[in-house]
């Protein structure tokens, strides 16, 4: 079982670099929870991972169980990373990589092999003890470097963009290898990736990072239907933002009174309404939309609306076929508007 | 695309080679010589001053090659996270510096009437400068050795940097979070990712060492000679007759070397998978 992990105000200064990476981090992962750290490149994901595993001397603490790793070097915290490009060692077969953590941490060599086999076994590569890596496809060694982390039984495992340099279709089948092991094995994951979907598929809670800090942590709903600033809807593919006086209950806007679910102080305020939450038809906050633009996205279609000045998007079935001109009723729940700063 | 290149080399080294061959068996028509004979070669392997060429020659190379690789080794792990420029310049000087200005710089040095022999002497270490241990024209060649490292040591470190540099970091990082000390690391990541580059670096600085002449001519005892040395002073020889001996010598050089780059492919293929 995996171990509750815990940064505390976690820092971190590039030699050379005016910012900071990594600044003021705190969060907790509970035991055999999986995190993703989502974000844009450049937004210190990688480098927190490298924190949590001592490869970077930060400030502030990593704490596992409520011990402080402080003073505990990489190879004695018992946290394994599995970088995006698998890294195996190219000297070695895919035998003797896996094995090389008990190796190295002197595990009895009766007790090496059986293990070995059993990570390559959980991650279907048994078939390829013998071959180099230099013999293997990307996805391959993605596993073999997998089960090289599992087979030391790590407290915390760390996963930096482990789907990204994959395939589509290899990536759907990780995915799911990922998901069952860290279910299985019940180990403590944190992953770091800049693909929302991907975050919001594998993650428990998610963590959004946004030069260097941390923007918001939470459960992957929370990111849609309740996100905090405008910057964070955004990111997550909210793009109708609505802004008025609010007074009495309702938003005054330039398209018209709105009516909110939400609570809200009055003042000037504005809501965002996902493209997805948008219907077709009447009813509360309901208003006249003139079709400006279609487009067919595979699975459903998108349509630019304006409504008055404003211009608002939705996520449409596919079954509804609407053309540019025409104009229809077009209403927004107010249950799906939600206050941000 | 090739050819050209390859008829220089073929011309150069391949024609000197067979030159070489032909006259060691006797074979050197401007001289009137024109029968095939194993004279010179039988002279040379049975004659038990070269065997003991032979041997000063390989210890030369080899402890020469041993001492500047581990110190190659040691300088770019140091170097390798280091921008400064200094410590690289220092590095490039002894590359540009002739051999036989190092010979005569080491002389300098650590000769009994050298420079560190007077300030030893005059930090009463040692009563006078002649007291000072023989460190050149000595019979371990240690001025020899001295002068070789000096010169090859930077050359091995700037080939290990560029091997070290072009090696993942995070293939160590990875190592680490798998439980490897840094010595682990060293040993059993870096070394295996480099050894294949650094042997072959070591073997050049191996073949110059086991072949040049200027050096142990300078610094050397005179008997035994290393053989470089002695197939030069066959050549010179004012008895042409001498000749075969020179080429017979010359030849045993390079067959040493080409047996030991062989043997160094075969082991690079077998263990680092080159």
């Amino acid at each position: 079982m995996g171990a509750r992990l815990e940064l505390d105000r976690l820092s971190y200064r590039y030699p050379g670099a005016d910012d900071c990476a990594v600044a003021d981090l705190s969060l907790a992962v509970e035991p055999g929870e999986i995190i993703a750290l989502l974000g844009p490149s450049g937004c210190g994901k990688t480098t927190t991972l490298k924190l949590i595993a001592g490869l970077l001397e930060s400030e502030g603490d990593v704490r596992l169980d409520g011990r402080s790793l402080r003073s505990v070097p990489p190879e004695r915290r018992h946290i394994a990373m599995v970088f995006q490009k698998g890294l195996l060692f190219e000297h070695m077969d895919v035998e003797a990589n896996v094995g090389f953590g008990l190796r190295m941490r002197r595990t009895l060599k009766s007790q090496i092999a059986p293990r070995v086999h059993r990570a390559l076994d959980q991650v279907q590569m048994s078939d390829f003890a013998r071959r180099r890596p230099l013999e293997l496809s990307g996805g391959e060694q993605q596993r073999v470097a997998l089960a090289r982390a599992l087979v030391t039984e790590p407290r915390v495992l760390l996963l930096d963009e482990p789907l990204s340099a994959l395939d589509a279709s290899l990536r759907d089948d990780m995915r799911e290898l990922l998901l069952h092991l860290q279910r299985d094995g019940g180990h403590t994951t944190v992953f770091v990736t800049h693909d929302q979907q991907e975050a919001v598929r594998l993650g428990d809670r998610i963590g959004l990072m946004f030069a260097g800090r941390l923007s918001m942590y939470d459960e992957p709903e929370a990111f849609f239907e309740r996100p905090p600033t405008r910057k964070i809807a955004e990111f997550f593919g909210a793009t109708n933002f609505l802004e008025g006086e609010y007074a009495d209950g309702v938003l005054r806007t330039a398209i018209g009174e709105l009516k909110l679910a939400a609570r809200v102080t009055p003042g000037r305020r504005t809501v965002v309404i996902r493209p997805e939450s948008i219907r077709l038809g009447n009813g509360d906050n309901a208003f006249s939309a003139r079709v400006l633009e279609c487009r067919y996205l595979g699975t459903g279609m998108q349509y630019r609306f304006a409504i008055g000045s404003q211009t608002v998007v939705a996520r449409l079935p596919a079954d509804v076929t609407l053309t540019a001109g025409e104009t229809v009723a077009l209403q927004l729940p107010p249950a799906a508007l939600w206050p941000i700063d | 695309m090739l050819a050209p290149a390859l008829v220089v080399i073929g011309g150069l080294f391949g024609g000197g080679l067979a030159d070489a061959l032909a006259q060691s068996f006797g074979w050197f028509p401007a001289l009137g010589m024109h029968d095939l004979e194993l004279d010179a070669w039988r002279a040379v392997l049975r004659d038990p001053a070269i065997l003991h060429s032979l041997l000063l020659t390989l210890y030369v190379a080899a402890t020469t090659t041993a001492i500047s690789t581990i110190l190659a080794v040691a300088l770019a792990l140091a170097l390798r996270g280091s921008s400064a420029r200094l410590p690289m310049a220092i590095l490039h000087l002894p590359i540009t510096i002739p051999y036989l200005l190092a010979a005569v710089g080491i002389t300098l040095l650590v000769s009994q009437s050298g420079l560190l022999a007077r300030v030893i002497a005059n930090l009463g270490f040692i009563d006078e400068p002649r007291d000072f241990p023989p460190l050149v024209y000595d019979p371990y060649a240690i001025g020899i050795i001295l002068t070789y490292v000096w010169k090859e040591t930077p050359f091995i470190t700037l080939i290990t940097l560029a091997l070290l540099r072009g090696a993942p970091e995070e293939l160590e990082q990875v190592a680490r979070t798998l439980g490897a000390t840094r010595r682990q690391c060293l040993r059993h990541v870096i070394l295996p990712r480099i050894m294949s580059g650094l042997l072959a670096a070591a073997f050049v600085a191996f073949a110059f060492t086991f072949g040049a002449f200027e050096v142990p001519l300078l610094l050397g005892e005179t008997s035994p000679p290393t053989l470089p040395v002695l197939a030069w002073y066959e050549y010179q020889s004012l008895d042409l007759a001498d000749r075969p001996t020179a080429m017979a010598v010359a030849l045993i050089i390079a067959i040493v070397t080409g047996v030991l780059a062989v043997v160094l492919l075969r082991l690079s293929r077998r263990f680092f998978n080159v």
